[in-house]
């Protein structure tokens, strides 16, 4: 695979002419200001569009429009192209395009990696652009055996004429395939006649991996580039006061010392010569109004709101009378706290991008997980027009959300700005990464449940507290209503019950925050399905039996089923085991699992075995589907062990991989997905595999020992891994 | 600033840096060789992975003076074509999600498997420390399996 800059496919004049003549399908790709890779593509091909080129050799170039977590989105994205357009999985390669409107997810109306969306939400469209090529490619070859369309086909990156056993490579078409018009609705091919779509296809991007050939952008490297190291004020919203700048600036490799207003960096030859300038680089800082905020203090004050909630509680969701239905069942109410806290995301690859800034024009190279938004950050703190900001996008060394910000982009730009026509790349440290994140805010639920005299649930009061996500990403804009971040995964079960009531008392916090791997249902999985074990066990009644007794959807009963058959449910299990069970709805997707669990008195815990049932509606990819539910697993797990953000002073105390810490290789369970395919719309799978890892194993820690987790992390109540 | 001559896949390099410098900003920053990866700068992740004198060893941790005169082999270095059979197991067993940590998981795995050419579940838990944040530590166990059988039969 070659570095996407290299074939970055814009949209060239001659292609925007023949776009704009092209009817429904091409026009929307039109704007002008979408920009990709380094501007033009170096080898100009006769057949290009926004999305995929063929070269003169018949390679098929495939650019997508999302950012590459791990989630095997360039690999899918080529799939729906090369398998209309009938090309060859071995001569195609893939890669990146640029930024903007042109490449927008027609499900979310932004080009942006998230909210597990990239193969639901590009299906239709990259298919038909498959298929308007295949029109084009096709008409030209038929032509040129001089035979009817409607008798030919692609196949192996071939237009063929099965009834004379002729066939013309792509590479011989190229120049007159430009020459059709682009058809305004090209035929779909049957689900029958694909080849791709619904098979595990080697991943194209893989076999770079494994050289250490793809490129990140901490791997960008420019003629004259610098690289610089950044330190911003320990306290959130703190700022610089002053900065020494000339006692590091003759350090050797030192280039320039520039300040930011809430951070300082230093520009040097290499990353380490940067970053031992910025440990000896005296700078004093404003820490500002959060200096003394207090992470547990603020749980404190949660956990009271939720006794107290005064004025500030939102109704998230109101069914029958549960003031009434509580009341009634006086001392048989079962009534507890959960608590989850702040998350980092620690991507594996910690935040970085390189810029360059020069004539009032800017290039950016970076594995974001929102392009436009970072363009147009870019754009805004340089105080230029969008459309001469072009970005170059990398691989992503993990997302997770983290990358969906635009800090580190603005970072770098204002960096690049004080050292025009110099190319910067700024690479944080982890201890930067871990302390400046946008993190997963931290939440505190009540809940209260009485049973019916069936054992299922009369009344249910789930009252959440904690900070809005998109409060934060933009104030004022729930204007006074319920944020679906905060709520998704409480308000929205298939649990049947006579009386419920979901409410929200929003909880500002000066920490920054975000989305995290699949968000709200991070933490309110582990909430609901946490009650949902407790009432299954107060009711006397095998937990896995009573949700299926009592959710309502005959598809998530299915997905439950296919659980207990698989995992051997209803097995025999030793003595200090426990088996656990969970699942959740969200992107989509309906996810269930069985963790198996061994237990000792000293709260030595072995994650041995998951199990995993994924019902997506059609699995496009069913080997990746594995690797996402294998990959959600994992860091939930993580977080349920270890994960904990602590704020003191305004600052965060977790510097580094020692203490905020991963599962290692000898702490990951095996885990055995099976995939249902129901046929209902197409649903996500990066991020739902994750929200009922923790509730599984807590679950389990309860079936081998009787003790109820409310509250993550793991290690903090004393539990380590064998 | 020092000179070095450093003997890295087998090639001699030059470079001029401070003796503390880690190996790993002289691979990356010095001789743009950028597979090694920076992770935590602590010895933590272990995704700077490189080995020195056949051994795995955290790059971001090691200074430059001291991988003066001794053997570097890097992701680089470790088959023309990409075909070590380590990396032809990643491949099989699609191991690499986000691919970041995976070169240094990749030379865990070969440094572990030219000592011990048919470790157990055990031995693997014990070598392979690296951090991977997407959680493909199942699939690197089959992997390193699969790449014993491989070099086993070669």
């Amino acid at each position: 695979m070659e570095n996407a800059a290299d074939y970055a496919l814009t949209l060239t004049r001659r292609s925007m002419l023949k776009a704009a003549g092209a009817g429904t399908l091409l026009a929307f790709a039109l704007p002008v200001r979408a920009r990709g890779g380094n501007g033009f593509a170096p080898e100009q091909s006769a057949l290009q569009t926004a999305y995929l080129r063929i070269e003169a050799d018949g390679t098929v170039a495939i650019l997508t429009p999302d950012a590459e977590l791990g989630q095997g989105i360039l690999t899918t994205h080529a799939m729906y192209i090369a398998d209309e357009m009938g090309a060859d999985w071995s001569r195609l390669k893939v890669g990146f395009s640029g930024a903007g409107e042109i490449y927008t997810n027609p499900q979310k109306n932004l080009q942006a990696t998230g909210r597990s969306m990239g193969a639901t939400g590009y299906f239709d469209l990259l298919r038909r652009v498959g298929a308007a090529a295949r029109v084009q490619l096709v008409t030209a070859g038929a032509q040129k055996l001089g035979v009817p369309a409607s008798e030919c086909d692609t196949r192996d990156s071939k237009v063929v004429h099965a009834a004379s056993d002729r066939a013309l490579d792509f590479a011989e078409l190229v120049e007159a395939a430009s020459n059709v018009p682009v058809p305004d609705d090209p035929p779909l091919r049957d689900d029958a006649d694909l080849r791709y779509i619904g098979r595990s296809m080697p991943r194209q991007d893989v076999p770079a991996m494994v050289r250490g050939e793809a490129e990140y952008a901490v791997d960008v490297q420019r003629p004259g580039m610098k690289v610089a190291a950044i330190r911003a004020c320990p306290v959130f919203g703190g700022r610089v006061r002053s900065v020494e700048r000339d006692a590091v600036i003759g350090m050797p490799g030192v280039y320039e010392v520039i300040a930011l207003a809430d951070a300082v960096a230093v520009v040097a030859d290499s990353w380490w010569e940067a970053s031992r300038a910025l440990t000896e680089l005296p700078v004093e800082f404003d820490e500002g109004d959060a200096a003394d905020f207090e992470s547990d203090a603020m749980m404190d004050t949660l956990v009271a709101q939720l006794a107290q909630p005064g004025e500030q509680v939102l109704e998230a969701g109101r069914d029958g009378d549960v003031d009434s239905a509580l009341a009634a069942a006086g001392d048989r109410v079962l009534d507890a706290v959960y608590k989850a806290p702040y998350l980092a995301h620690a991507t594996m690859e910690p935040m970085s991008c390189a810029a360059l800034v020069e004539n009032g024009r800017c290039e950016v190279w970076s594995g974001t997980q929102s392009p436009m938004q970072s363009r147009d950050a870019a754009a805004r703190a340089l105080g230029i027009d969008a459309a001469d900001v072009t970005m170059h996008r990398t691989f992503s060394g993990g997302g997770f959300g983290r990358r969906w910000q635009t800090d580190f982009v603005v970072q770098a730009v204002s960096i690049a700005r004080e050292i025009p026509g110099v190319p910067v790349k700024l690479i944080w440290s982890r201890e930067e990464d871990i302390r400046h994140d946008f993190y997963r805010p931290a939440y505190a639920l009540r809940f209260r449940a009485a049973l019916d005299d069936d054992g299922g649930i009369n009344a249910l009061h789930l009252r959440v507290g904690g900070a809005s996500i998109l409060e934060a990403m933009r104030p004022g804009m729930l204007g006074g209503r319920v944020d679906p971040t905060v709520i998704a995964g409480l308000n929205d079960h298939s649990y049947r019950m006579a009386n419920s009531h979901v409410e929200w008392v929003p909880h500002p916090t000066p920490v920054p925050i975000g989305v995290w791997r699949a968000v709200s249902h991070s933490q309110n999985g582990f909430f609901l399905e946490s009650i949902i074990d407790e009432i299954a066990h107060a009711a006397g009644v095998d937990p896995l039996e009573w949700r299926l007794r009592h959710l309502q959807d005959s598809r998530i009963r299915a997905v439950l089923e296919k659980l207990a058959e698989v995992s051997g449910w209803d097995g025999p299990l030793g003595d200090g085991r426990g088996r656990g069970v969970a699942l959740t709805d969200s992107y989509g997707s309906i996810v269930a699992q069985v963790a198996q669990v061994s237990v000792s008195a000293e709260r030595q815990l072995k994650l041995e075995r998951f199990y995993c049932v994924v019902d997506c509606g059609r699995a496009i990819h069913p080997d990746n589907i594995r690797a996402q539910m294998e990959g959600g697993i994992l860091y939930g797990l993580t977080a349920m062990m270890h994960g904990a953000i602590d704020v003191r002073g305004g600052s965060v105390q977790q510097q580094n991989f020692n203490d905020y810490r991963s599962l290692l290789l000898r702490h990951a369970p095996p885990v055995e997905t099976h995939i249902i395919e129901s046929g209902h719309e197409m649903g996500g799978v990066g991020e739902p595999g994750l929200p009922p890892a923790a509730p599984a194993v807590t679950n389990a820690i309860h079936a081998a020992t009787g003790i109820r987790i409310r509250e993550l992390p793991l290690e903090r109540q004393g539990w380590r891994l064998a | 600033m020092q000179k070095y001559t450093l003997k890295i896949n087998g090639e001699s390099r030059e470079v001029e840096a401070d003796p503390r410098m880690p190996l790993l900003w002289v691979l990356r920053d010095r001789l743009g060789m950028t597979g090694s990866k920076f992770g935590c700068g602590q010895g933590l992740c272990g995704a700077c992975t490189v080995h020195v004198d056949g051994r795995a060893t955290r790059a971001c941790v090691l200074p430059v003076s001291a991988a003066q005169g001794r053997d570097v082999r890097t992701i680089e270095g470790l088959s023309a074509d990409g075909d070590h059979p380590v990396q032809q197991a990643w491949i099989a067993a699609q191991v690499p999600q986000c691919g970041y940590c995976q070169s240094g998981m990749i030379m865990a795995a070969v440094a572990l498997l030219e000592r011990n050419p048919a470790p157990s579940d055990a031995d693997i838990d014990e070598a392979m420390t690296n951090i991977c944040r997407c959680g493909t530590y199942d699939r690197v166990r089959q992997a390193v399996h699969d790449a014993a059988r491989r070099q086993a039969s070669a």
